[in-house]
């Protein structure tokens, strides 16, 4: 397996009234050519932020520095705009959470779909208008003539899903980051969209980066995850590993609250607490004040462990399900 | 998928534009004026310039002592009216287009720039526009042209110059918001780069609103127009504006009032026609429900 996409030590800070936002301390994450990879964690812990920061869309106020950010060993901390822009054209996609306003309203499917593709030297206005048809079709977006003249507004939600994935497969990608794309969809047409975007990571070969906060999501279609908590990756390994026997307490606290594991001799657990505030330097555990194994080491600094290619950050060896 | 038959916008905008009331009043006025405009020359039954001192002060062909060679009457110097109302509409939507344009032009990429990139750029657009707020709009205009000597060209210019701040703030607002979609972001993925996307992007979205913008301010360089050379700094006589024939008719506005009523009635109509049409494409642009 080759990686594709390689995060090291990447560390985002945003500088705002309040003082200086840690947003991302110390990052690091491989996808490797061909998988799909999963990156969970609740909101505002930085899984966004990450993939905005592998794509060079981070917010202007931000400072970033990584030890190594790189696509299929080009060096992307040294990107100038022009060469970003290039990369973005023609080897990375993204699809977002919400369907309703990442299509430009005024503008029709097939303008929008063939219009960037023609400008970055793709292929020609025909070319482009075949290849929109067929993804079109390959999507489920039917009948595709029709659809090609309309605009976003005459679409549902999940069909415009489906638009904004053949859009972002327009350029054959290499890695496509899906951001909680299934997020403001409902349950039934959720299915249909990870299942779609599970037979076309099959059938391109490209490298998934799916972003989310619903662990039965990971668990059907992701091969290797990462769970990030306040800025930090906590664990990361095989789904399977990791669903089953977490190597991290906020894990493990994660799979009680799922709701599908939940009966009556088992009910909900809620994880106590907040996350703590992200400014200034953190020390020790970022979950020590939540954690119910936490003791007075977990405040001095925490070492990266592996243990049967799972790898995690956390002091105890022995973590109850 | 369904197969439902989905209305085509274009049309479905089409169809609500005839049912538009003021809109069509409004296209039909303003046509009219173009028209008038284009093909003065054919049009108008006298040169508006020809003096006739021997058929001084006509009254309109309807009351006593009218001629039907002089429909509209003569002035004081015996020019047909008829003909110098015609060759006035040259003039204001001469002004009236140009200034759209040109201020439109400074306003709108003064907008752009400081509504999409934020930051400095936009603190140096809001200073620029702060700076043009305070200051008087026609004074400014009257004080410059007293100095410069009024023409076509001066007029313009200097109305361009000071007219552009309704675009700079309704397109810097329009696109801020439009900064923080979605689709922009999904544009800077597929690679796209700043420009492209102002201008493929950004830009159809912001066109109905600038396109009400434009109305307000055509009407309104209108009305400078007529201010302008009704005081006597704007178009040079013999040239017919319907500000000068006002000025000329001052005197006579108890003995022959239809000489300030009727230049006075064809700047109202015509500002009113475009106020009317601006409207309704305002309101026509929208998709229904989102009024």
């Amino acid at each position: 397996m080759n990686p594709l996409l390689r995060i090291e030590d990447l560390h985002v800070d945003i500088p705002g009234a309040a003082g200086v936002l840690r947003a991302l301390r110390g990052v690091s994450l491989t996808v490797n050519e061909g998988e799909t990879f999963a990156l969970v964690g609740e909101s505002g812990c930085g899984k966004s932020l990450t993939a905005m920061a592998a794509l060079g869309l981070l917010p202007r106020a931000a400072r970033m520095r990584a030890g190594r950010l790189a696509l299929d060993g080009q060096d992307l901390t040294r990107f100038s705009q022009r060469r970003w822009n290039a990369l973005r054209a023609t080897q990375v996609a993204a699809i977002f959470q919400e369907p309703m306003t990442a299509l430009n309203p005024v503008l029709t499917i097939g303008r929008q779909m063939t219009e960037a593709y023609v400008q970055h030297g793709l292929g020609s206005e025909t070319e482009a208008r075949r290849r929109a048809s067929e993804l079109l079709e390959r999507v489920g977006v039917l009948p595709v003539g029709r659809r090609l003249a309309q605009y976003p507004h005459q679409m549902s939600g999940g069909l415009r899903q489906r638009v904004m994935i053949a859009m972002a497969l327009m350029c054959r990608p290499r890695l496509m980051i899906a951001d909680e794309p299934t997020t403001a969809l409902d349950v039934t047409t959720q299915v249909e969209i990870l299942r779609l975007l599970q037979e076309l990571q099959r059938d391109t070969g490209m490298a998934l980066l799916l972003i989310t906060h619903d662990l039965g999501v990971v668990a059907h279609v992701a091969e290797r995850m990462a769970v990030m908590y306040a800025g930090e990756v906590v664990e990361t390994g095989p789904v399977a590993q990791v669903v089953t026997q977490p190597a991290h307490p906020y894990t493990a606290a994660l799979l009680r609250c799922l709701p599908v594991q939940a009966t009556r001799d088992r009910p909900l657990v809620p994880i106590p607490g907040v996350v703590p505030a992200l400014f200034g330097p953190l020390e020790g555990c970022a979950f020590r004040n939540r954690c119910a194994l936490a003791g007075e080491d977990c405040a001095g600094s925490i070492p990266w462990r592996e243990r049967a290619g799972q790898g995690y950050r956390c002091l105890r060896d022995e973590v109850p399900a | 998928m369904s197969d439902i038959a989905l209305p085509d916008p274009r049309r479905a905008a089409l169809r609500r534009a005839l049912r538009h009331g003021g809109l069509i009043a409004g296209l039909a006025v303003v046509a009219a004026v173009v028209l008038l405009a284009v093909f003065a020359p054919l049009i108008a039954p006298h040169d508006p310039a020809a003096q006739n001192l021997t058929l001084r002060l006509i009254p309109p062909a309807w009351q006593e002592g009218g001629n039907p060679a002089y429909l509209l009457g003569t002035d004081h110097l015996g020019r047909d009216y008829l003909s110098r109302l015609i060759f006035g509409a040259r003039v204001s939507l001469a002004v009236g287009l140009s200034v759209m344009v040109l201020s439109g032009l400074i306003g709108a990429t003064l907008g752009f720039l400081g509504g999409y990139f934020g930051g400095r750029i936009d603190d140096l657009v809001m200073y620029v526009i702060t700076v043009r707020l305070s200051m008087p709009g026609l004074l400014v205009a009257l004080a410059v042209m007293s100095l410069l000597g009024g023409s076509l060209v001066t007029m313009i210019t200097v109305l361009s110059l000071l007219f552009w701040d309704r675009y700079a703030v309704v397109t810097r607002t329009a696109v801020r918001q439009l900064r923080q979609a979605d689709f922009v972001t999904a544009a800077r993925v597929a690679g796209a780069s700043h420009r492209w996307i102002l201008w493929h992007e950004v830009r159809p979205n912001v066109m109905p609103q600038i396109l009400v913008v434009a109305t307000l301010e055509m009407a309104m360089a209108i009305l400078s127009e007529a201010s302008l050379s009704f005081l006597g700094l704007g178009i040079q006589p013999p040239t017919p504006s319907w500000g000068i024939m006002i000025a000329e008719a001052r005197s006579f506005l108890f003995a022959k009032p239809y000489l300030v009523w009727m230049p006075g009635l064809a700047i109202f109509a015509l500002v009113l026609a475009i106020n009317l049409l601006g409207d309704g494409l305002r309101d026509v642009s929208q998709p229904e429900g989102r009024r």
